[in-house]
This record gives C-alpha cells, structure tokens and sequence, in this order.
C-alpha cells in the first residue's frame, strides 16, 4: 500500500515546481515588456521635445543668416544675397559625437518683395524618421539706412580737398592727406598716413583713424545693392503696382540731359527711377528728380548746377525713402569741366571712382547731401576732380541693402 | 514538508503578482494624466505661437474654484484683409469647462460650401476695445459660426496669466497651470491621481496692437 501511495504521487513536486517557476516566467516577461513600453514612451516624449527644439533652432538659424548674411556659410549663399538654407544640419558643438538629429533648413525669396522670405525648417529626431516637427515661417529682414558719411569696400584716400561731415568708414586702408577733414570718426580696417583734421566723436578718435577687426565691416557692392529698376508703386495702401523703371538708353543712346533739360517722374514712372545702360553726361542745370541708375557706363558731369534729387513725394508714402540718388554700378563719376558742378541730394553709389575726363579741374564741385558710397575695388577720389563735399543726412540714407546687416529680422507668419 | 515549502513559494508568488497588479493599477492613472499634460501642453503651444496679440483673458484658477473659469481670447492670425485689423475668422479662444472637465478650443469656422462674397458679410471686423472688453469670451462663443471642440480632457482647473502684451522688445506670452485629475477604483477603493503641469507659451509672430 505504501509503495502503491508513494508511486501515485511521484511527480507532483515537479509539476508544482514547474508551475511556478512557469508563473515567475509570465510574471518576469510581464514586468520586462512593461518597462520597455514605459521606456518608450518616455523616448518617444524625448525625442517629440527634440524635433520640435530643433526645428525651432534651425527657424532660428534662417532669421540669424537672413540678417547677418555675411555671416552665412558661403556655400549655401549660391550667389544670392541670402542663405537658400542647407540640408541635415547638426547643432551643437563639433565635438558632440551623439546623434542629435537633424534639421533641414530652406529659405526662398518672396516674389515681389526682395526683404522678404519663406523659411522651411524640417528637424528630424534620431531614428530617422521617427520624430518629425517642421515649422513653415515667413520672415521680414528689416534694414536701416547708412551710418556714415563715406563708406568704401576698398582701401581709399581722401585728398586734401575733402570736406566730410560725418563719419567715415572703409573696408581697407584709409589715408587722410593733408587739408582733408573728416567732422566725424574715421574708421578702417588699417589705418594709413593721416595728416587731415579727423574730429572724432564724443573724445574718441580725435585725429586718429580707429581701427576695427578684418570682417566687421559690411559695405555693400554691386551684388548686394537693390535692383531698383522695378519697383512697387501704390497711391492706395496695399495696392501695388510692379514698375519697370524707363530706360534712358534705349531712348536716346549716349543720353545727354542739356541745358533746363527736367528728367522728372511721370505717372507711368512715378518713382522717377531713370535706368541708362551706358555713359549718361549731364549738361548745364540738368535736373534730375528721381533716381539715375546707370547700369553699364559711367556718369559724366559736364554742366554746371546739376541735381539729381530722389523723388520725395508723399503718393509713394513711406516707401520713397528707400530710394537713393545716383547708383553707378561699375562705372565712375567723371567730372569733365572746371565749371561742373554736381548737387545729390540722397545716398550715392559709385562701383568705380571719382575721376576726370584727363583734365585737372580743381574748381569742380560734388556736394553730396546723404551719403556716398564706394562699393568696388578699385575706388578711389582723385585729387583734381575738384572739391568734394558731403554731409551726412539722416533723412535721406534710408536705403536698404547700403547696409548689408538687416536690423532686425521680423517673423510675419509661423505655421507649425 | 516539500509541499509546505511549495505552498509558501506559491503564496510568495502570488502575493507579488498581487503587488504589481496593483502597482500598474495605481500607476496607469499617474502615466496616463503625465502623457495628457504633455499632449495638452503641445497642443496649447500650438494654438498660440502663431498667434499675434492677446485680448481679453480670465484668470481662472487651479483648482477650478473660480466663477469664472479660465480663458484666453488672441487673434490667432492675420490672414483675411484689412491687414492689421481683426475679423471675426481670425480669433480664437481657448477656454477652460470645469463642468466637463475639457480645455476647449473655439473659433469661427465657415461651411464648405459658402463663398468668399457670403463669409466677406459675416467676417465683419472686431474693434480692439470688443476683442479686450471683460465679456469679450461670452461674447465671442455668441458669434455665427463659432463652434467648439475639446483640445484637452481631464483638466479639474487651469489658470492663464499674459504677459508682455502690445511689448516692442519681448514677446508676448501665456502662463498657465493645468491641473489634470483622474479618479478610478484600485483594488476596490477610489483613486485619486492628480497632475499639475505649469508651462508657458510664447507667441512667435506677435503684431502690433490691432485696430
């Protein structure tokens, strides 16, 4: 009987062992799969945060770029005066060797507005894939006019029959001969022989011309002026008109403004923006009201009394500040006549330099009321072209794209 | 003795299956409210960074005591002319409902099928002194048009705060607290689980001040 009982339950330990060690298993898979879940959760909320940060950083970037564009890798510059963005960007620091993630980043002109622009920033959260934010974003960079009386991107020299009412800035080596005068600071990247009287401002830089770091300075050129040949018009808020500027050239080639000869804005060009593809000469009391955009050629003063005066009239509202006087994009001024005298009453732009016709032409006179600015290479101001003279004018130097360096870059809309 | 031993492994065993079951039972509402108060965060983020300006906005409180619960009018975008006026088709509200528990998002929204002469009459414009006035939440949800729908469930109390408001050098931006509770029974008796999530929410292309 006891071996019958013994041998009934035989087995029975093991079956309850493994039972439990059976539960244990269900139990300890169990408590596995739901610390897996919870871990991925807490990453996926990890890496949702990190997308959204990241393309917040990359929207960041285009604003940053947009307003320092000489700040911008060249590479994504593609010729264009702003960076077009750039594929999977790593943030942080070189040395970080963790993937991070990704943000892609474009940047498109808006048609019809050159300072405006739409930005794409798409950030992707490692894996790839698996945590995308993208932000959609318009964005306004937002320029202010000039800061100084002469601005030059090439070393210059300012002859003894200079008058300078204002401040004086120059990407390169500036010399102040003898008898020039600077009522303002000079500042350059080097400073070369003064012997000129420099002003200064508040006790700093009292004939002494300041020196500042090699790539501080922004001084437009000819790539990064405003193509103001087409511009937008309104007499009503928010309506606009796109014009095309008329083309003195194809009017009349070699075109001459003589004597009570008026270029003056009309209704079709009610900017009063003038456009000439080669060598414009202006005769005695030649009256430009507008702006001359001389294109390809140079600007030849022969007349005396001669003006050009950006069109200040108020059916252009606000906007006609943003207009400058003469922009002569890779020619020079030519002063041709002892008697030549030229009057600008805004910002001019010289690509080339102020020179004569071969001629000495001391009594010649440039007096620029605004601003001037050199934007070539090769610029400089001969000592016989007569005297120049140029007072700094706040209310006329509100040119955009003088100033390469917007002030403020202004998100308009944000979708994301 | 071997099933005596057996039997306390087995106790021991099933008393820690016990524990656990309860342990996931009483954390699922904690997890559960943690994963809401982000989404609601987000979804509150969402709702404000392309927003513009801030009208009027009641406080509320976090516990939901308040007579006047929770609520922030803003003009979310400027996207319908006048510019730099407001219509009706450009402001939203979110607003807490302590009745139901729900953060609740409103605005106008127009049928498919009217056309843009039909919405033109009704998407009048609203003066800044209306989208600011005290009654400007009531008011609005009377509008035509202006439905509803929950952004957020499980919300006991919140408490909106705004500030830099019309500020040329900051941005304006929404304070709030949410308090998010969820009660259910655990192992026969209620459970309680209450979560509070604090955040701010920053517009990202704030105007100036509307007309």
């Amino acid at each position: 009987m006891i071996t019958k009982a013994r041998h009934s339950q035989s087995g029975m330990a093991l079956f309850m062992v493994m039972l439990a060690v059976g539960i244990a298993t269900v139990l300890a898979i169990a408590l596995l799969a739901n610390s897996s879940v919870q871990s991925q959760v807490g990453s996926n909320m990890s890496q949702a945060t990190r997308a959204d940060l990241l393309s917040e950083s990359g929207t960041n970037l285009a604003a940053y770029y947009l307003g320092h564009p000489n700040q911008a890798p060249a590479s994504s510059m593609s010729g264009l005066k702003y960076w077009v963005g750039e594929n999977e960007i790593k943030l942080g620091p070189p040395t970080f060797s963790t993937n991070t993630g990704t943000v892609s980043v474009t940047v498109s002109q808006q048609s019809g507005n050159t300072d405006a622009y739409n930005v794409t920033a798409v950030a992707s959260a490692p894996p790839p894939g698996q945590s995308v934010c993208t932000i959609i974003s318009q964005m306004q960079a937002n320029y202010s006019g000039l800061f100084n009386a002469v601005s030059s991107n090439a070393s210059l020299t300012l002859p003894s029959n200079c008058d300078i009412r204002g401040n004086v800035l120059v990407n390169g080596t500036l010399t102040v001969n003898n008898g020039a005068s600077i009522d303002g600071t000079a500042t350059a990247k080097a400073a070369g022989n003064n012997q000129g009287n420099i002003q200064g401002a508040s006790g700093v830089g009292k004939n002494t011309i300041l020196t500042v770091p090699a790539g501080s300075i922004n001084i437009a050129n000819a790539s990064t002026v405003q193509d103001y040949r087409k511009y937008l018009y309104s007499s009503v808020p928010n309506v606009w008109r796109l014009i095309n500027a008329p083309d003195l050239a194809t009017v009349a080639p070699g075109y001459s403004v003589g004597f009570l000869n008026l270029v003056i804005p009309s209704l079709l060009n009610p900017g009063g923006v003038f456009v000439a593809n080669q060598t414009v000469t202006l005769n005695n009391n030649a009256t430009i009201i507008g702006t001359l955009i001389i294109q390809n050629g140079d600007l030849v003063v022969v007349g005396n009394n001669v003006s050009v005066t950006p069109n200040l009239s108020t059916l252009l509202g606000t906007d006609q500040q943003r207009y400058p006087a003469i922009i002569i994009m890779s020619g020079n001024l030519i002063m041709a006549n002892d008697n030549a005298t030229l009057n600008a009453n805004g910002v001019v732009f010289i690509g080339g330099a102020i020179i004569t016709d071969g001629q000495v032409h001391n009594s010649a006179q440039i007096n620029v009321t605004g601003a001037l600015v050199f934007g070539g290479n090769a610029a400089s101001i001969s000592s016989t072209a007569g005297k120049l003279k140029v007072i700094y004018d706040a209310s006329r130097i509100n040119c955009p794209h003088f100033n390469t360096q917007a002030d403020t870059v202004t998100v308009t809309q944000w979708q994301q | 003795m071997s099933l005596m031993i057996l039997s306390l492994v087995g106790g021991a065993v099933a008393a820690l299956s016990l524990a656990v079951s309860g342990e996931w039972q009483a954390g699922d509402p904690s997890q559960s409210l943690q994963l809401m108060a982000v989404q609601g965060a987000r979804r509150i983020d969402a709702c404000i960074r392309p927003a513009c300006y801030f009208g009027s906005c009641r406080r509320g409180s976090a516990n939901g005591s308040a007579t006047q619960p929770a609520a922030i009018l803003f003009w979310k975008n400027d996207n319908y002319p006048s510019l730099g006026k407001i219509q009706l088709a450009e402001l939203a509200m979110i607003q807490h409902d302590p009745t139901t528990h729900t953060l609740m998002y409103y605005e106008a929204a127009f049928p498919a099928g009217m056309t843009s002469g039909q919405i033109s009459i009704i998407n009048q414009d609203i003066s800044f002194s209306l989208f600011n006035s005290a009654s400007a939440p009531d008011d609005f949800k009377l509008l035509p048009y202006v439905t509803g729908k929950p952004i957020c469930h499980n919300i006991s109390g919140a408490r909106f705060f705004v500030s830099d408001v019309g500020s040329n050098t900051q941005r304006a931006s929404l304070d709030y607290v949410l308090t998010f509770s969820r009660s259910m029974k655990v192992n026969g008796s209620d459970y309680n689980a209450t979560q509070v999530q604090y955040g701010t929410a920053t517009m990202r292309q704030p105007k100036d001040q509307p007309n």
